[in-house]
């Protein structure tokens, strides 16, 4: 019963959005209310049957009703809960209706925030927000139905059962997070195409909308693809948080595009330039969203985050080719008043310094993009895939990051307008003797190459961004008469958008210092019986004991690890695991084996242990342990970035310097 | 599909078909486009410009430029916010 009223409810939508179509058409032009408020109700309506239809689906997951071929492949009689949930968004269908379901929300949002702006504007952006959710219904209708019945034929027992990679409480969040990022920039982009259309794009509450809108998005983008690095770091077993997978990419992209965004929308509103620069910026970045969706869905490229092929890659293409064109045409239509109001006076200026850095972010993007793609142009050119590994990708990217590192902390030593002399003296000469300090520090530390310029830039940077704290502080101090505290406290709350825009470069800094300890990972192979130690990079590892364990939902060989330092003080003890998942299914081929790795963490490194393998009949295990300097940072800087954007974000009220 | 079920489907077709209808016999105002004047932009760009000036005077006070820098910049928003009060002052 409950599928039945899930397929309906999905075609209602579709219904509903053909109608939504024609009354938003018929309203926009006659300019009648009625039909507004009808297809205002109408959209409303369409948001509200995804949302059920998505509560109806996870009914089904959490009830085990394996009648659903979606539940049978995705979950088992065994599944925690939590893990059945999470199936949702396991599969290809169920994503794709997760991917609705947070539209809906979206598409909600802004219906009643905006519910009292009865503008051609707006009748435009829920057009374009019902063409999306149009298309995604045309899928879920017609291809890939999360409803779909198992064959008649068949009675399920039990269900496959989640992947044991997913069986993690980080990917359990990695990918709501990442969708409400993903999703979210389809707001900016019904906006810009409704200000395109109505010619709205110099208003400046169209700005003020655009950018509140993208910095949410971005938020939530930044937050997913952090937690991805970080389940990769967790579960994956390689070491290593950041692969340059195809659709780590796609996330990656519309992230670049949006920051280049938010960066270069303030230009335009403080001196009425880039406004063809920024429509092309948030358009690209919705662009890349469907992109990057359709890498992942098609089944195009390998990646540990694809799906199976499937049917979904044509429907994908024929909407991004139509998207396109029509961004093209709107673009091309409406060249005349996209033009720039001023002129950038100076180079040496605030907004020259965020066009170079805008420059930068485009650039990464089209290497990650060419990157992306040229395994599918080198099949469809010369019939053999070629793909670019992380080698060409770091080759590109490590020099082009490095500018930006620069960027990131010389960007707010600028000035708007014009930068004089005096002024860059007295800016840059503390944060660059701070890079000389530490190029020498580094140098005699015997660090070299690429590893010893990020470390010298990340220390102009830091300083750059603190000194603009410090000074901040004393001004208030010495004007306000307030203790550091409050004075630190007053400054943030005062000034939001720029000292959390501050917060936000701090957070990549320390970011950019935790990647460059990538250059310091030393890794070692070995098996060991128990009680066997070895010898790693001032470590003792010793096998202190290994033992099967029987668990609900698998069987476990649990290593139990002691590490010590040189003078064999115990530092930790280490619990990898050798997994196998499904281990009663009597066909053998169906057990999953997972390892299951254990972590020792600390700011200046990590030691990182795998128990690849078991020879049980010799109880001789085998393992990998890494040690990698600096993970952590990574991890922090991302918390700091998080906290810097919610500072921007909070809901302004009255923002004084006094 | 028993009986219960296609009285159900029946049911909350016409109920929505209903809701989406209704507004189309019982509304008949012309569209007011309040959001879409001038107004509102002047009103949005004087606040930036009054941001702007708090941030000139934060810069003044960190001593990322010095006073003549800043008074040149003050000059210049200070004209552009006048005019645009005396555009709303006009409307």
């Amino acid at each position: 019963m409950i599928p039945i009223i899930g397929s309906i409810t999905l075609s209602s939508a579709l219904g509903l959005a053909i109608v939504s179509f024609i009354l938003l058409l018929i309203g926009i032009k006659n300019q009648r209310q009625k039909y507004f408020v009808s297809a205002y109700r109408a959209v409303n309506l369409i948001s509200i049957l995804n949302i059920f239809s998505t509560f109806l689906l996870l009914n089904e997951l959490i009830d085990s009703n394996f009648d659903v071929k979606y539940v049978a492949h995705y979950t088992s009689i065994e599944t925690p809960l939590i893990y059945k949930i999470t199936a949702l968004w396991a599969g290809q269908s169920g994503s794709l209706l997760f991917w609705l379901f947070i539209l809906s929300i979206y598409s909600l949002i802004v219906s009643y925030k905006e519910r009292k702006v009865l503008t051609i504007y707006f009748q435009w952006v829920l057009l374009v927000l019902t063409l999306v959710q149009f298309f995604f219904l045309i899928l879920l209708n017609f291809i890939e139905n999360p409803f779909e019945p198992i064959n008649v034929n068949f009675v399920v027992n039990n269900g496959n059962g989640l992947n044991p990679l997913l069986q993690n409480l980080t990917m359990a969040i990695h990918p709501p997070t990442l969708y409400l990022g993903y999703i979210g920039f389809t707001i900016p982009f019904a906006f810009a195409i409704g200000a395109l259309i109505t010619k709205k794009t110099d208003s400046l509450f169209w700005i003020k909308k655009i950018r509140r809108w993208t910095l949410f998005a971005w938020l939530f983008q930044t937050a997913g693809i952090i937690l991805g690095g970080w389940w990769a770091y967790q579960e994956l077993g390689w070491g290593g948080y950041w692969a340059w997978d195809p659709v780590e990419n796609a996330s990656f992209m519309p992230w670049l595009t949006a920051t280049a965004f938010l960066h270069s929308i303030y230009i335009q509103e403080k001196k009425g330039i880039l406004k063809l620069w920024n429509i092309i910026l948030i358009l690209s970045t919705f662009i890349l969203v469907i992109f990057g969706t359709f890498l992942t869905r098609s089944g195009i490229m390998s990646s540990v985050h694809s799906f199976a092929v499937s049917d979904l890659g044509p429907v994908f293409l024929i909407f991004i080719a139509f998207l396109l064109f029509m961004c093209l045409y709107l673009v091309w239509k409406r060249l005349p008043i996209l033009k720039s109001e001023n002129k950038i006076k100076s180079i040496s200026s605030r907004e020259s310094g965020i066009l170079l850095n805008n420059v930068i972010f485009v650039v990464i993007c089209f290497s990650v993009f060419w990157g992306t793609v040229f395994p599918v142009l080198s099949e469809a050119v010369r019939g053999s895939k070629i793909t670019v590994g992380p080698p060409f990708y770091n080759q590109v990217n490590i020099p082009i990051g490095l500018i930006l590192l620069f960027f990131t902390g010389a960007g707010p030593l600028l000035v708007w307008g014009h930068t004089s002399k005096k002024a860059f003296l007295s800016n840059f000469r503390i944060p660059l003797v701070a890079m000389i300090i530490v190029l020498f520090f580094c140098y005699f530390s015997g660090i070299r190459g690429s590893a010893l310029i990020s470390f010298s830039l990340a220390g102009f940077s830091l300083v750059a961004i603190l000194k603009e704290f410090w000074r901040g502080i004393f001004s208030r101090k010495r004007k306000f008469k307030e203790s550091i505290f409050y004075a630190f406290i007053n400054l943030i709350k005062k000034n939001r958008n720029r000292y959390g825009g501050h917060i936000v470069h701090l957070g990549i800094i320390i970011m950019f210092i935790g990647f460059t300890g990538n250059a310091f990972d030393s890794e070692i192979e070995f098996s060991l019986k128990n009680g066997d130690t070895i010898d790693f990079e001032g470590y003792r590892f010793k096998l202190s004991s290994l033992f099967p364990e029987e668990r609900p939902n698998h069987f476990a060989w649990v290593a139990e690890m002691r590490v010590e330092d040189k003078e064999q003080n115990l530092i930790t003890t280490l619990y990898p695991e050798k997994r196998v998942y499904f281990h009663k299914h009597p066909n053998p081929d169906k057990r999953q084996p997972h390892s299951e790795l254990d972590i020792y963490s600390t700011i200046k490194k990590d030691i990182y242990s795998i128990f690849s393998g078991i020879d049980s009949e010799n109880q001789n295990a085998y393992f990998k342990i890494m040690i990698n300097p600096l993970v952590k940072l990574v991890w922090y800087g991302g918390y700091i970035l998080i906290i810097g954007t919610l500072i921007i974000l909070f809901p302004i009220r009255r923002e004084s310097w006094i | 599909m028993d009986l219960i079920t296609l009285v159900f489907i029946i049911l909350f077709f016409m109920i929505i078909t209903w809701y989406v209808i209704e507004p189309l016999f019982s509304w008949e105002q012309k569209l007011d486009y309040k959001a879409d004047n001038k107004k509102n932009d002047l009103i949005q760009r004087k606040k930036i410009l009054y941001q702007q000036l708090k941030d000139l005077e934060l810069d003044r006070e960190i001593e990322n430029i010095n006073q003549n820098e800043f008074i040149l910049e003050r000059q210049g928003l200070k004209k552009e916010v006048s005019d645009i009060l005396e555009e709303l002052k006009e409307q």
